[in-house]
């Protein structure tokens, strides 16, 4: 491998790079979007101000909280849409269906029922702003006032759009069809609520009643000059990514560093040890601490992570006895680091087993004749010689134990900061609605494997360079023979079959 | 000259992973001062019915600044799955299940302390699709008839046991034999099988919902709070609140709960605080 060839390698990873950072741009940005709740119809009357949503002459607030119509008295703060409400007694008092509006009176509300809506103007805006309630002029600015933030904060559920009949009240009681809509009712010392309850005192709601409606939403909001009224624009590009990333909770990445660098110290030990143990039992015994040592490999992780919760769990005297002396294993960053190793436990033994049959026996009997002890021909000779395929096989373990899924959620559970990990973390973040999260992990963990299989790919061909230089005429026909030992040939040959002990996708 | 460059090469990644767990260790560092600087001897761990995700996290931040009792990261599952962690020994101070069902089955199992159990909140079921799946008014015989792909909660989620019983009165979901000839309310919803149409089971109610989100499926039967919860879909049908048993969210103490008192009173402080009742009513909760 020249100097061009490591260049071409360097051009490579930095194009990946780039191509996963530009299939990752477009999605975080159509994730913005998604989050903005874009409105249904920004076609009718848009004036292109920018970035900012216009709808139907109305400047709404990428918050989705405050308006401005341009030419009106009046502009809109403090928009709260009540999906629900309450129908318990407030106080000691049965009130009906009631919504709670906040602790300052005279605030603009609409009910809807699906069929009609009710708009109540309080009368002390009227006088501030200078309109009267029943004027054609104020109805239309008021209409299009909640219209247009209603549709940015329905996300999907009934629209004030769609209600055909309005009433507009300037009372504080407004009777429909025998059911009556309170407004600014202060039915707690300092709380306002809006309340509907029948003529009679009944409850609307209720399947008994005859007047039966149903009470889809409520709207409110608080009329404030023009100039008090705050647009925050839509954060868009580099901006909105800084933001993201200054907010964003890092501590799955935390988490699954402390767990994979722990881990990888225990799989390397064990791995190493069970690899030497199974070396030194008759092949009989061999092939049944061979198949122990790989079935996690081969078995569903979810099997895996089972099998651990149903032995250390509450349940077991095992599990129980390990919450006794405070270091409870199941749902515990603990637990976390035993799902990585089990797991990822096969690569780290399968390689270096690999690794340390293709060592000349000749050699190591040469030692022997020598008077080394064993502890010695395996630090001195041994580890030394297969450290390439070592190396290999951890980066391979704990790229594996990063990728952990399965049997982690099993045995450690999903807690923010003590067992989520990032695997873990894509998939809650995307079942719970943050698609631009769970893709950010997913970039995190592209890049990271990818400089991890680059990493194995450099050092291979370090390796293979070393051979080749030694031993130029080397037939690699050996190599693909990993489980018999090599017999022939002195301390080359053994360095030369190395990176044998690698699984076959990851040989140069 | 080629050793050269890979040294070269290997430092880069050197320095790339030192940076990568830089990076780590100061967001850690930084969530560790800013965890202390809320101080507070009492810390709750709550698992909740999944639909309550957006709501209950609200409601957490606001009594956290009232009170300064702090919480840990909530964990929102299927009730089902609930109940089978506090089976595996997996610690809590309150429980909110969907459903009176699972709530009875901690009760049984030992799980809570049944004086503590609160009706919370109510809800209602809809039937929704991908936003601007131009579909209307859809009703159970229409699902029942298998024209539309559906997606619903398995056994574990109450929305899916609620969805069953709703099925059951179209013919659509044929309950288990010790539940024989029984339809809507008076079945659970639970161990039998679904006939003439084969849903898609998903393990909890949100991950219902993104099937139909995403559009893998045609219609979802979901709560009418998870359509506010993530947005992304519309509500295309209701499902007739007679067909199914009353959706009522009850929550209680654990039993093995350190914090017994300060979770009762966050239970109390839910249904009575008018500044809670603005975080349900927003996201969708009636309150009991």
């Amino acid at each position: 491998m020249g100097v061009s060839d490591c260049i071409r390698r360097m051009g490579g990873m930095v194009l990946a790079a780039m191509l996963v950072a530009s299939m990752g741009m477009p999605c975080l940005a159509f994730a913005t979007d998604d989050d903005l709740g874009s409105v249904d119809e920004p076609a009718a009357g848009a004036s292109g101000a920018g970035e900012q949503q216009t709808t139907n002459g109305v400047t709404v607030s990428s918050e989705g909280d405050s308006a401005l119509i341009s030419g009106c008295s009046f502009g809109i703060s403090d928009f709260y849409r009540a999906q629900a409400g309450s129908n318990k007694a407030v106080g000691d008092r049965y009130w009906g269906y009631n919504y709670y509006i906040g602790t300052e009176p005279d605030n603009l509300a609409v009910i809807s029922t699906g069929a009609y809506a009710v708009v109540y103007v309080p009368k002390a805006t009227q006088e501030a702003f200078g309109f009267l309630y029943d004027s054609h002029n104020a109805q239309d600015y008021l209409k299009r006032y909640f219209i247009a933030l209603d549709d940015v904060n329905a996300k999907g559920s009934s629209r004030l759009a769609n209600v055909e009949k309005w009433y507009f009240t300037q009372e504080q009681s407004y009777e429909v069809d025998g059911v009556v809509f309170n407004f600014d009712q202060e039915l707690a010392e300092g709380r306002y609520y809006a309340y509907v309850i029948g003529t009679d005192g009944s409850d609307v709601t209720s399947k008994a009643n005859s007047d039966r409606i149903k009470l889809e939403f409520a709207d409110f909001a608080r009329a404030v000059p023009p100039s008090d009224v705050n647009i925050v624009q839509a954060t868009t590009g580099l901006a909105w990514l800084g933001n993201f990333l200054a907010t964003m909770d890092y501590s799955p990445l935390w988490v699954t560093l402390r767990t994979t660098l722990v881990a990888i110290i225990f799989i390397f030990v064990l791995g190493l040890a069970a690899a030497y143990f199974t070396m030194r039992i008759s092949p009989r015994a061999q092939s049944i601490f061979d198949a122990i040592f790989t079935i996690p490999m081969v078995l569903p992780p979810t099997v895996c992570g089972f099998l651990l919760l149903l032995a250390f769990g509450r349940s077991t005297p095992v599990g129980q006895w390990f919450i006794d002396v405070g270091f409870p294993l199941v749902f515990s960053w603990q637990a976390t680091v035993i799902a990585a190793v089990v797991v990822a436990f096969p690569l780290m033994y399968r390689s270096s087993r690999g690794a340390f049959e293709n060592l000349d026996p000749n050699m190591l009997d040469a030692a022997r004749t020598l008077g080394w002890s064993n502890l010695r021909i395996f630090f001195k000779l041994m580890l030394p010689l297969a450290w390439s395929s070592i190396a290999a096989a951890t980066v391979l373990a704990y790229a594996r134990a990063l990728g952990e899924f399965g049997a982690t959620l099993f045995l450690a559970g999903n807690y923010a900061g003590v067992t989520r990990t990032i695997p873990i973390a894509i998939y809650f973040e995307w079942m719970n609605g943050n698609t631009d999260i769970a893709i950010f992990w997913t970039i995190v963990i592209i890049i990271f494997s990818f400089i991890v299989i680059m990493f194995i790919n450099l050092w291979s061909s370090r390796t293979t360079k070393y051979r080749r230089r030694q031993n130029p005429k080397k037939k690699r026909d050996a190599l693909h023979d990993t489980g018999a030992p090599q017999m022939e040939g002195g301390l080359e040959s053994a360095i030369a079959t190395e990176d044998a002990g690698l699984p076959e996708e990851l040989r140069p | 000259m080629g050793k050269k460059n890979l040294v070269k090469i290997l430092t880069c990644g050197a320095i790339a992973a030192c940076l990568v767990a830089a990076l780590g260790l100061t967001a850690c560092g930084g969530n560790s001062s800013a965890s202390s600087s809320a101080k507070s001897d009492v810390e709750l761990q709550i698992f909740a019915a999944n639909s309550l995700s957006k709501a209950m996290d609200e409601a957490q931040e606001l009594y956290t600044q009232q009170t300064g009792v702090t919480f840990a990261d909530t964990q929102y599952k299927a009730s089902g799955e609930l109940n089978e962690m506090l089976a595996a020994g997996s610690y809590a101070d309150i429980e909110i299940t969907a459903s009176k069902g699972t709530m009875d089955t901690a009760v049984e199992k030992g799980y809570v302390d049944e004086s503590t159990r609160t009706e919370m909140f109510t809800n209602e079921l809809v039937i929704v699709s991908k936003q601007g799946s131009n579909l209307k008014d859809v009703t159970l015989q229409d699902i029942a008839s298998g024209t539309y792909t559906l997606c619903v909660g398995d056994d574990s989620v109450p929305a899916g046991n609620y969805a069953a019983q709703a099925l059951s009165t179209v013919g659509a979901y044929e309950p288990p034999a010790s539940e024989a000839g029984k339809t809507g309310k008076e079945i659970s919803g639970k161990d039998g099988s679904y006939v003439g149409i084969t849903p898609i089971l998903q393990t909890s109610v949100g991950n219902v919902c993104k099937q139909a989100e995403n559009g893998d499926v045609d219609l979802a039967i979901v709560y009418s709070s998870d359509v506010y919860r993530f947005g992304g879909v519309e509500i295309v049908g209701i499902i007739p609140d007679d067909t199914h048993k009353a959706i009522v969210y009850p929550g209680a103490v654990c039993k093995d709960s350190k914090n017994a008192q300060a979770a009762n009173e966050f239970i109390q402080w839910c249904v009575t605080d008018p500044d809670a009742q603005k975080i349900f009513q927003k996201w969708g909760f009636d309150l009991s």
